[in-house]
């Protein structure tokens, strides 16, 4: 009973500005920031850039689409089943400019099939304007920009059903997926599609990399827009990303480290968690 | 403007939301609250845009009476017919929760059931032994598998508490916890591009700047 | 060889036929995990208040009910009091209303001072933050749509923080789900976090359990059979293991045929 008649506490700032327990978050923040737009200056300025790695699944998008333009079927983009919010959605809208233009390129139908409206509405416009600077516009079809249902097994099952009818050559599923990833995945196959499926929910992998030619695991996907667009000034915010990730791996043996040598002492962690 | 607006205010909303999460000013002035109302009504003035796409697709195929066109009345009239019960009723309608729990709820189950077929399905035609890290992969998925079914513990009784300790307990913690470090960096440094500026293609841009 | 995908399918419809009639009685160890989830709950302080969020539909809810049911039972026969609602997951309300009313009449529980509903409200990490400032104002009604303000618990749960809540139990299988939980409301404060959550989940969310930000979990159908040992309760989730048994026997024995046929085809 005690914590219900206790007194509130005020909340207290940190170091004067900082919300509890927030300033050594921001301090990453910032670092994060700071490295990105270092490397993005780099490439502004034209000095050499590291080259992204060979992404098999990103590398095989224009062999899916070229498969559908020889075959005259179209290719399908699912761009997982959350909204705007999920960062995982605002990969999928860099992979859907790059593969609108080139199905506007290749005179290729483009089926963009979603969960949620937010989504909807901006593939529908990123598609607009990628048909209109391939010089396009009337061969975009807004009725091939579809938004099925919010809920998960009927979008599902409308998925299927566009699937078994339209029967298209490639299916390209990039973004946040759950439960559903399966039952995509599968009947894709079984239709023999040949299918790129990506997402950071590491819990839908297996099923992604058992039942598609080709899997985008995790950051992969992060990557997507910079991999495509192939400018010098994107690929500097993916190296931003790898050396954060450098110095979280420091961090971390730094952390094994005092802990093996000296296990009652909590210096890293009164400093990363005390402010 | 049509570009430049829609980045200038994903520009400031950014910014007051690190400035709510990160700053003592932030959460007192509580300047995120009107802001999340905002995504809230936002979010429900795009699921009508959803009706409008979906009636419009529906009635151009009933018009051109395209095959499966009768599904189409069937979703029409499902989609504004329980669209109008719920008004009327409200969600504790006595008709409105019958046809959910009694119609709308097995429906879901019934295609997440789907799963456990294309799983066994998935099982006998992709889990080949191709190559040697896939034969790892095999079989130490089958070990797993047994390990957390009461099957396994019947043929040998350490082998849930080995899997529980020894597989998912420390081998796949570690390997997930790198994956999501990756993760979790990644998608901050997309939310960064598009808060700096360097990613349009949300906005119809060619993706880059 | 190559074996019609639908004989597969007659296959796993058959077993599971099988060993719903004609269950084997398999015995269903309890781990670690299972005692330290179980005790988490148990050690709360009299009279708490813990908050149950059902954030499932009803694709989950043959996983993720049994759980639920279980974890009100434990918490009914602890005399604590609960506050069940969810964000983003509308469905998933109405599962957990059919489920609580039978359970909060069977332990003599009065709505409004012993437990009440609060329905699914739309925003998820969004709503959670709301909720962290002001309960009643960012749930506004209950389950029947009735104003807040006249019930005693809510009364004495005016913010969603650790002055107030003692746990959170969530039972989660997407977005929003446990880790909005974990980030928006419980990191840093001393409510205890206990998720329950779907076998496919399992292992992505072990890392937060061996970081100690997760008290406990209950993890799949397995990890609810032992749970609902643990509380005394067999339930939907015990009777499922035999099935699961049987069902496991059969992919094995699937990926070993599959790979019998391939293997037989290269040489």
């Amino acid at each position: 009973m005690m914590w219900l008649l206790a007194q509130e506490q005020a909340p207290t700032p940190t170091l004067g500005i900082f919300s509890t327990g927030s300033a050594i978050d921001f301090a990453f923040v910032l670092l994060l920031g700071v490295i990105i737009w270092i490397m993005v200056a780099r490439a502004r300025t034209g000095r050499k850039i590291p080259e992204i790695r060979k992404i098999a699944g990103l590398e095989a998008v224009d062999e899916a689409i070229g498969r559908a333009t020889e075959m005259g079927r179209p290719v399908v983009f699912i761009p997982g089943i959350n909204s705007v919010d999920n960062p995982q959605t605002l990969a999928a809208f860099g992979m859907v400019s790059h593969i609108a233009r080139q199905c506007a390129r290749y005179d290729t139908r483009f089926l963009a099939l979603n969960n949620d409206p937010l989504p909807y509405a901006v593939i529908e416009e990123i598609t607009r304007q990628a048909y209109l600077e391939e010089g396009r516009p009337d061969a975009f079809n807004p009725d091939d920009i579809r938004f099925l249902s919010a809920e998960q097994f009927a979008f599902t099952g409308a998925v299927i059903g566009i699937f078994e009818r339209e029967r298209p050559a490639a299916n390209i599923m990039v973004g946040s997926f759950y439960a559903e990833s399966m039952i995509l995945a599968e009947t894709g196959s079984f239709q023999g599609m040949i299918q790129i499926g990506g997402t950071a929910n590491t819990h839908q992998l297996p099923f992604f990399v058992a039942a598609c030619d080709y899997a985008l695991i995790g950051e992969e996907i992060y990557a997507a827009s910079a991999y495509l667009s192939k400018e010098p000034v994107m690929y500097g915010t993916v190296v931003g990303q790898d050396w954060m990730k450098i110095i979280i791996a420091l961090l971390i043996v730094t952390g094994a480290v005092l802990a093996t040598v000296s296990p009652d002492s909590t210096f890293l962690s009164d400093i990363l968690g005390g402010y | 403007m049509r570009k430049e607006g829609p980045m200038i205010l994903t520009v400031l909303s950014s910014l007051v939301v690190v400035f709510s999460q990160y700053f003592f000013l932030g959460q007192k002035w509580a300047l995120m609250d009107p802001l999340n109302n905002w995504f809230l009504i936002s979010m429900s003035i795009a699921l009508a845009l959803g009706f409008v796409n979906l009636t419009s697709i529906h009635v151009k195929y009933l018009q051109r009476k395209r095959e499966g066109w009768f599904y189409s009345i069937i979703l029409l009239v499902c989609m504004y017919g329980y669209l109008a019960l719920g008004l009327i009723q409200t969600h504790n309608g006595l008709q409105f929760d019958w046809i959910y729990q009694n119609a709308y709820s097995p429906l879901g189950s019934t295609i997440f059931s789907l799963v456990a077929f294309f799983i066994t399905s998935a099982a006998y035609r992709a889990f080949r032994v191709r190559t040697k890290e896939a034969t790892i992969l095999l079989v130490c998925a089958v070990f797993v598998m047994l390990g957390r079914a009461p099957i396994g513990d019947a043929m040998w009784g350490g082998w849930s508490a080995f899997v529980n300790k020894w597989v998912i307990g420390t081998m796949n913690v570690a390997g997930m916890r790198g994956i999501n470090l990756g993760i979790a960096v990644g998608g901050f440094a997309t939310a960064l591009r598009i808060m700096l500026g360097l990613e349009r293609a949300h906005i119809g841009g060619s993706g880059t700047q | 060889m190559k074996i019609d995908r639908r004989l597969l399918y007659l296959v796993a419809v058959v077993l599971v036929a099988v060993t719903v009639f004609f269950p084997l009685g398999l015995p269903v160890s309890v781990s670690k995990l299972a005692v330290q989830t179980y005790d988490a709950i148990q050690d709360l302080p009299d009279n708490s208040v813990v908050f149950i969020a059902p954030m499932y539909d009803p694709g989950t809810a043959g996983e993720l009910s049994p759980m639920l049911k279980a974890m009100l039972y434990q918490c009914m026969e602890r005399k604590y009091r609960i506050i069940l609602g969810n964000t983003g997951w509308t469905l998933g309300a109405g599962l957990a209303h059919t489920i609580i009313t039978p359970i909060a009449q069977e332990f003599n529980y009065v709505y409004g001072t012993d437990y009440i509903e609060l329905g699914s409200k739309p925003g998820g990490a969004i709503w959670l933050q709301s909720a962290k400032a002001d309960l009643p104002g960012a749930a506004i009604v209950d389950y029947n749509n009735n104003s807040l303000g006249q019930y005693p618990l809510m009364q004495a749960v005016p913010r969603l923080t650790q002055e107030y809540v003692a746990a959170a139990l969530v039972l989660d299988c997407g977005t929003p789900g446990a880790p909005e939980w974990l980030a928006q409301i419980t990191q840093g404060t001393s409510i205890k976090l206990i998720i329950g959550e779907i076998q496919m989940t399992v292992p992505d969310q072990m890392t937060f359990v061996q970081s100690g930000q997760y008290a406990g979990m209950i993890a799949g159908s397995r990890g609810c059979a032992e749970y609902e040992q643990l509380v005394g309760r067999p339930g939907a989730g015990l009777k499922s293991q035999d099935t699961m048994s049987v069902i496991t026997l059969m992919i094995t024995l699937f990926i070993v045929l599959g790979n019998i046929g391939y293997l037989t085809r290269k040489k």
